[in-house]
């Protein structure tokens, strides 16, 4: 694929006059995925797929184009060929773009993770031998993703990596489960079972009868996972250039209005440290780190060519303006304090489905989810029902933000809407003084 | 390319007597047109084309997907489904289901009145600045959208027993979004994706487009200055632009069949629904009556069969508030039916996003059936409440029950009158009690043909269309409250 992708671009930038310039962005994957439940299987598929995203600019005009990529290079050159003629078409109906920003520097990049796979048929087997006796549902993922890049000022990027992803919930009884994951790039058999048995053994608590509890304050501590859901809100739009300075961010009060949060909470996008492709299809590269919340207080925003043109700024993000890669810093709890620390309260697995009901006020609600249970005195006690909490993250992780977990989690993001993601969070528990249940 | 592949996937499939096969071949072409605060984004031209192979061998199921359109492609693509099904027969869900799949024949075209593609960019591209220039109407708009996102979808399907169907359908997506700011208050509103139709350029008439813009900058400039929408228990009435969501995340997703069976445990969830409550749950008052209709004209979601061949006609799915049926494809049936005594009602819910995903069950249309109410009447009936328009914040518990819901824009009622413009209107209860406070139905005066095109679900992950077509309804004593 990577030498049809290349001398396909080739083959393009070879038609361009001197006014042209070309970029081809590829995304593709090799993919099977496994749909379980009931601990046995119930969708298998084989997803081969690739996508080229041809851009071009002239005179300071651009338009662009998404196409199907075959790996043969004949079809794909004439369907590239296609669209060149087509995108010349809108160019030069369309007017400057005072926005557009073409990259300075055409850098090079290759990046090669080479994994060590299961085959996808033998480890349905294994995993239905291992959930045997218990109600396992979800989706395992494994494959080869390609990104890649090329252009006429000089770009030639090529990231490729292997992995997989196993998130899967073993279910005790109604809603109730216990949810876990296994991702990675090396595949390890005993560690798949380590993860089901942890999920079964997780599981057992929760066959006893739930605990209700009247809407009101509570203390809570948020898992990783949960947090996820809250910081995964946010990353959604507010951290957002664009968003934050045509003031629809959900942060900005702490823009201009002086509002921030605890101290202890920095906030970093760190794609260094993440899985993803560090460069952009606009052809900049994103920086190993940006801070955007330091000692509780706004410092940074995620910063699209597009803004960056506008608003005079630096780029470090990708057009959507989304980190692929946030962590927020672990804090002095450690982990194996928590319940003593909780005492008598929530401790939330999972959240659900979150959204702003006042997005100014950065006020969230949601829903708890899978194995969340009620504590009581450093003990867990019962599976939560169900509750609907509604709260400020001023407050979540402001004036009520108790401490955080020394241990951050690495969370992958499994999501596959169109392509299987490369995002990542690495994050700490959070131990709350108070969160607000509604329902 | 088609008829060729047609023609491969006849010649290299095993005869029915093997199992069914299927070939589903799509192509999806799309062009998005923006202007960002009066400037033009990059025009985006979108062109999808793939296939995928289904396979049901001895019990079970497996799905190929693929972007090689060619002889050698389409082999390959058999071959793999096939694999996939005889070698995970044995660790198959679908064990002990009675399969009959359908080999459907005949084509299905949405109507156009005016076709994307007649219409010159240089036209369209006016169009959006015009409806820009209205969206800016005032120094406080900080932020105005104008887009136009049209797609063509063509699907063919083509089975082992000599099924064969083709769809057209061009659909557009109008979006208009207008945020107003003042001494640090912020609110926005919206003509968007709610407003997706099938059809051409006449969609824009349709939804009012155009006329709509100055309108919705003037509203929120107004919600900036309005106060915050009181907290209280109190009678509401929903517009049909927020009806859609309550129909959607609180009939709809607890109505799928496959959720209902599992599937959707470790993602979208399951439901509140069992299969023993059809034929026996009241779901909602005698006013409520729910129809799967993929029929409605320019409606997002309406089809002639769904993505495992089965045709696609109208069914009630609620009748006087009582549940009768739910929304399953021929699979979700099949698999029902071996843990449930009494064969539930089939209809073509099977559906996936593109050619890359296999199908599971999704609403379609999914429409409440208009009362006799005007709006006046239903305002009229109540001493003191809210009348909430336009959906801008969704969140639902994973059983489909413990909901919340924000609104754009609402105003009071007060004896049996509209009344103040307040800001940040939200809501929230509880599915299964909620649609039987349900006491007033709208006329088709009320009635909005709607829809969404993000409705998220599956593993791995799909988005579509759904259409949901509903009149303005009224609901006695619910959780309303403001911000802060």
């Amino acid at each position: 694929m990577r030498e049809v992708f290349s001398a396909l671009s080739q083959a393009a930038f070879s038609q361009l006059s001197s006014a042209e310039q070309l970029s081809l962005w590829l995304s593709g994957e090799e993919s099977n995925f496994v749909r379980l439940n009931r601990g046995l299987v119930r969708q298998p598929s084989t997803v081969s797929q690739a996508f080229l995203q041809v851009s071009l600019v002239t005179r300071g005009r651009q338009a662009r184009a998404r196409l199907p990529m075959t790996g043969e290079l004949a079809a794909d050159a004439s369907a590239v060929s296609a669209a060149l003629y087509r995108l010349r078409e809108v160019v030069a109906q369309v007017p400057e773009d005072p926005f557009l920003l073409v990259p300075a520097l055409a850098e090079q990049s290759e990046d090669l993770r080479t994994g060590e796979l299961p085959e996808a048929v033998s480890t349905c087997e294994h995993i239905t031998e291992l959930a045997q006796g218990c109600d396992l549902v979800g989706l395992f993922s494994q494959g080869r993703m390609l990104r890649g890049l090329q252009s006429s000022l000089g770009h030639r990027h090529w990231h490729q990596s292997e992995s997989f992803h196993f998130d899967f919930s073993v279910y005790a009884r109604g809603d109730k489960a216990a949810k876990q994951s296994y991702s990675g790039t090396h595949f390890e058999p005993s560690e798949l079972a380590r993860r089901i048995d942890q999920a079964r053994a997780a599981s057992e608590l929760l066959h006893e009868p739930e605990h209700r509890p009247e809407p009101g304050k509570y203390r809570a501590y948020l898992a990783p996972a949960a947090l996820a859901e809250l910081v995964g809100l946010i990353a959604w739009d507010s951290l957002s250039s664009r968003a934050l300075r045509t003031k629809r961010s959900a942060l900005v009060r702490m823009l201009d209005g002086g509002s921030r949060l605890d101290p202890r909470v920095s906030l970093v996008e760190h794609a260094a440290g993440g899985v993803a492709a560090r460069f952009l299809p606009s052809g900049f590269s994103v920086p190993d780190r940006v801070s955007l919340v330091d000692q509780g207080r706004l410092v940074g925003e995620l910063v699209s060519p597009r803004s960056a043109r506008e608003y005079g700024v630096e780029v470090n993000s990708t057009d959507a303006e989304r980190p692929t890669s946030l962590e927020l810093a672990g804090g002095e709890l450690a982990e194996s304090d928590v319940l003593d620390a909780l005492g008598t309260g929530l401790y939330v697995t999972n959240l659900w489905y979150t959204n702003f009901s006042d997005p100014l006020s950065c006020r969230i609600t949601g829903m708890t989810r899978f194995a969340t249970t009620w504590v009581r005195r450093g003990k867990p006690v019962a599976p939560l029902s169900v509750m609907r909490f509604d709260d400020s993250l001023y407050r979540i992780l402001g004036d009520q933000l108790e401490s955080l977990t020394r241990e951050c989690e690495w969370l992958f993001d499994g999501g596959t809407y169109g392509e299987r993601s490369t995002d990542s969070y690495r994050l700490p528990g959070a131990l709350l003084r108070e969160l607000t249940l509604t329902l | 390319m088609q008829t060729e592949l047609e023609a491969s996937f006849l010649r290299h499939c095993p005869a029915p007597s093997v199992g069914f096969f299927s070939l589903r071949w799509v192509h999806e072409r799309s062009e998005r047109l923006s202007l960002q605060n009066g400037v033009l984004l990059p025009v985006e031209q979108g062109d999808d084309v793939g296939m995928m192979v289904t396979a049901y061998v001895g019990g079970a199921v497996g799905y190929a997907a693929s972007q090689t359109l060619t002889e050698q492609g389409v082999v390959r693509a058999i071959e793999r489904a096939r694999q996939w099904a005889e070698q995970t027969s044995r660790l198959s869900v679908l064990a002990g289901a009675s399969l009959e799949m359908s080999h459907p024949q005949g084509e299905y075209r949405a109507p156009v009145r005016r076709r994307w593609d007649d219409e010159p960019l240089s036209a369209k591209l006016e169009l959006l600045r015009e409806a820009s220039e209205r969206l800016h109407s005032h120094d406080e708009i900080v932020s105005w959208d104008a887009e136009l996102w049209f797609l063509r979808w063509h699907c063919r399907y083509v089975t082992n027993g000599g099924g064969r169907s083709e769809q057209l359908v061009d659909l557009l997506c109008p979006n208009l979004v207008a945020t107003a700011h003042k001494d640090g208050e912020t609110q926005t509103r919206s003509l968007r994706d709610g407003w997706a139709r099938q059809g051409g350029l006449e969609v824009l008439d349709d939804v009012g487009f155009l006329a709509s813009a100055r309108e919705l900058a003037e509203q929120c400039r107004e919600l900036v200055a309005a106060p915050n929408c009181p907290s209280d228990r109190m009678d509401l009435v929903l517009a049909s632009d927020q009806m859609v969501l309550q129909i959607h995340e609180s009939i709809g997703h607890p109505l799928e069949l496959d959720r209902i069976l599992g599937d959707e445990r470790n993602y979208a969830g399951g439901s509140f629904v069992t299969l023993d409550m059809f034929g026996t749950y009241q779901y909602g008052s005698e006013l409520l009556e729910v129809s799967f209709d993929p029929s409605e004209p320019g409606e997002l979601a309406s089809l002639g069969f769904d993505d495992d061949g089965q045709p696609a006609t109208r069914v009630r799915l609620i009748e006087r508030g009582l549940l009768v049926a739910p929304l399953g494809g021929t699979v979700s049936q099949a698999r029902a039916a071996a843990c449930h005594p009494r064969p539930l009602p089939s209809n073509a819910s099977a559906r996936a996003s593109s050619w890359n995903r296999p199908p599971i069950d999704r609403m379609a249309n999914l429409n409440l059936e208009p009362g006799a109410s005007s709006l006046q009447e239903l305002v009229a009936g109540i001493e003191r409440g809210v009348y909430m328009e336009t959906n801008r914040s969704w969140s639902i518990d994973d059983s489909r029950n413990k909901f919340q819901f924000g609104c754009e824009r609402a105003r009071l009622i007060e004896h049996g009158r509209l009344t103040t413009v307040v800001k940040n209107p939200s809501y929230r209860g509880v599915s299964a009690t909620f649609w039987r406070s349900l006491d007033g139905v709208g006329n088709a005066a009320t009635r909005g043909v709607h829809g969404t095109p993000y409705c998220g679900k599956g593993e791995p992950n799909q988005v579509i269309r759904v259409g949901h077509a509903t009149p303005a309804c009224r609901f006695r004593d619910v959780e309303v409250f403001g911000g802060e």
